[in-house]
């Protein structure tokens, strides 16, 4: 198991390497010219000419990658946004704790909710119930995103008036995240203030403005969910020591919740650590339909403005963050399955 | 061992018909793919002649003030939305399926390689496949649109790319376990060449397998297809497509709900009557793999 580990682990480095080459000639291959798009429309030939040399654009490119990195290895430097005009790692740090924020809670209601549907299914097999939580399972996988969005929109922020429509914190709150947030997840900053005896004004605001993009969210990881948790309580409940357990007597929802429930949590953090990028994949849409000034939203204004080094550094660190969640899913299937522990890399 | 052809799509076909679901979103399906045939020779109205006195954001008939002649209603051009829809489905089919075609033709042939070849090959494509699967693929066609600007083709080229590691992951599976079966012993022991072997023994047998997955990803493909189109990175507005019919209509909330309404429906029907289809086909052709799903 260890040595499977430090494999992986080894296999890992050059895996990312190879990433952020692909990246710096994807961005190199764009049609236009970088310099150019810094300087502005207005600039003179001069401006963009210092651009050029500033950001040593006519070196050969073996010269450019191997300064880039260098930065990001030694310096942790990731460039700075041409649109910004603001260093990229400063743009992470307020960007990735809203989409790990938005990320949580879909998850805190997809995984609940996915779970008992998938229980149901099991444990009432082929009835109703189970024909009704497939259903809202293939639903589930089946919605456009951006579509219901539009539909919680409509319905609960413009015909109930219950929700706002978009953003992630209300003008009126006595907050300005801008200074005043100390996590930059503001769900986190409004509860850590109303324990501090300030108030739970800012934390109801937060949450307010979470519902809607975290049920969006939430929904093709539910399905997901789902349908992994009931395959796999119909999995264990076939095996023979839950006839067992059944044949000493313990009731039904006893056998359900000690024995199958054990097998199945485990498996479903291992689906979440290799579901991560789908998860990451909805969130580009829903924050983008949202205004929420997460990640996935950056990502997408970045390639609408050409902004070629946060397009470049921002997936890299996507592509890095992934490769190492899908790493972990690994490993957690090693330790839930003895089995599969050599067979992981494909034998 | 081997399946002929024929057996397989009696088996798909008995299984669809066993199952009423099944048989709704085949048929759902059919007439989706009807609709996008005729609007080629026939639509209510053109779908992109403009309106802007007489019929800007008419409600569908069968609601107050709307008008027998739009049936579905209008759009904030005036443009008849039926014969949009119609003309949609016909390009947004396209976005799905021309993709998918994409990612089999690159995804099989490096399955192919890794499963028969194993040893370093395969552990090197597994592994560059892998950052690619845990890759979000709408990133990945993100980055596509990026380098080489948007359009329709650079979308299906970028929705291409994206899905083919999951067909290369699927055939390397099945490729394996294939391997190991005594038909292609038998081959070796005759003596027939390596590409032999995979072209007439292998392929044939994981074809099952294929069929399955593409009907799966078709539907991924379709709805991100639609959502790059609807962020505007795909399909440029005057064309008729779901998903920028959607982005058009976001804006146009209290005047114009029916025109959010009815794309929305659209892909959703499509999309869930692919994934119902792809279930009873894995049922009946791939009945290992249905165990877990």
């Amino acid at each position: 198991m260890f040595s499977m580990v430090v494999r992986r682990l080894g296999m890992s480095v050059p895996v990312l390497l190879f990433l952020t080459l692909i990246l710096f000639l994807a961005v190199k291959l764009v049609p236009g010219d970088a310099a150019l798009v810094m300087a502005g429309e207005r600039a003179t030939p001069e401006q963009v000419e210092a651009i050029r040399q500033a950001l040593r654009l006519d070196e050969p490119l073996y010269v450019q990658f191997g300064d880039y990195l260098r930065k990001l290895v030694f310096e942790f430097d990731l460039g700075t946004s041409l649109f910004h005009e603001r260093p990229i790692s400063e743009l992470l740090s307020t960007a990735v704790p809203a989409t790990v924020e938005l990320g949580i809670f879909a998850l805190m209601i997809a995984i609940p909710v996915g779970v008992l549907l998938g229980v149901l299914g099991a444990v009432y097999r082929n009835g109703f119930i189970d024909k009704l939580a497939t259903l809202i399972a293939l639903t589930g996988v089946s919605m456009p995103i951006f579509w219901l969005a539009l539909v919680l929109m409509y319905v609960f922020s413009i015909q109930l008036g219950w929700l706002p429509t978009s953003g992630r914190m209300s003008d009126m709150a006595p907050f300005d995240p801008g200074t005043e947030s100390i996590t930059h997840m503001y769900t986190l900053d409004g509860l850590i203030l109303g324990l501090r005896g300030e108030g739970w004004e800012v934390l109801g605001y937060a949450l307010s403005h979470m519902i809607m993009p975290a049920v969006a969210l939430s929904t093709i990881p539910m399905a997901h969910v789902c349908r992994m948790t009931r395959s796999s309580f119909l999995e264990v409940l076939s095996q023979d020591y839950i006839r067992t357990a059944r044949a000493k007597g313990l009731s039904a929802w006893t056998v359900v919740m000690k024995h199958a429930f054990r097998n199945a949590s485990l498996q479903i953090v291992t689906i979440t650590f290799l579901q991560a990028g789908t998860i990451f994949g909805g969130a580009v849409i829903t924050e983008t339909m949202f205004s929420w000034p997460g990640l996935g939203k950056m990502l997408v204004e970045s390639i609408g403005s050409r902004d070629f080094p946060l397009v470049q550094s921002g997936t890299l660190f996507v592509g890095s963050v992934f490769v190492i969640f899908n790493l972990m899913g690994d490993f957690l299937y090693g330790v839930l399955d003895p089995r599969t522990r050599h067979q992981v890399n494909g034998r | 061992m081997q399946a002929s052809q024929s057996q397989i799509w009696t088996k798909a076909w008995r299984e669809i018909r066993g199952n009423p679901i099944s048989r709704i979103a085949l048929w759902t399906m059919v007439t989706f793919f009807g609709i996008a045939l005729l609007s080629f020779f026939w639509s209510p109205h053109d779908p992109h002649r403009i309106d802007l006195v007489g019929a800007k954001l008419l409600p569908p008939a069968f609601l107050e003030g709307g008008s027998a002649e739009y049936l579905l209603g209008t759009d904030a051009s005036g443009r008849d939305l039926l014969s949009r829809l119609m003309h949609g489905a016909r390009l947004s089919l396209v976005l799905g399926f021309v993709p998918v075609c994409m990612s089999l033709l690159i995804g099989v042939p490096f399955g192919l390689l890794a499963g028969y070849m194993g040893g370093r090959v395969d552990e090197i494509l597994m592994r560059v496949n892998d950052v690619l699967l845990a890759f979000p693929s709408i990133l990945l066609a993100l980055i596509v649109v990026a380098v080489l600007g948007q359009g329709v083709v650079n979308l299906m080229i970028a929705v291409g790319i994206a899905h083919a590691p999951s067909f290369a992951r699927v055939v390397r599976g099945a490729v394996l376990s294939q391997v190991k079966q005594e038909y292609v012993q038998a081959a070796v022991s005759l003596g027939a060449e390596r590409p032999r072997i995979v072209w007439r023994h292998i392929l044939p047998n994981i074809t099952n397998s294929l069929i399955v997955i593409f009907t799966i990803d078709f539907a991924s493909a379709l709805l991100e297809a639609a959502g790059l189109s609807f962020l505007g990175l795909g399909v440029v507005p005057p064309t008729a497509e779901w998903g920028s019919m959607l982005a058009d209509g976001k804006n146009y909330f209290f005047d114009g709900w029916w025109m959010i309404l009815f794309p929305g429906i659209c892909i959703f029907l499509v999309v869930i009557s692919l994934n119902v289809l792809g279930d009873s086909l894995r049922d009946a052709l791939d009945p290992r793999a249905s165990k877990k799903g």
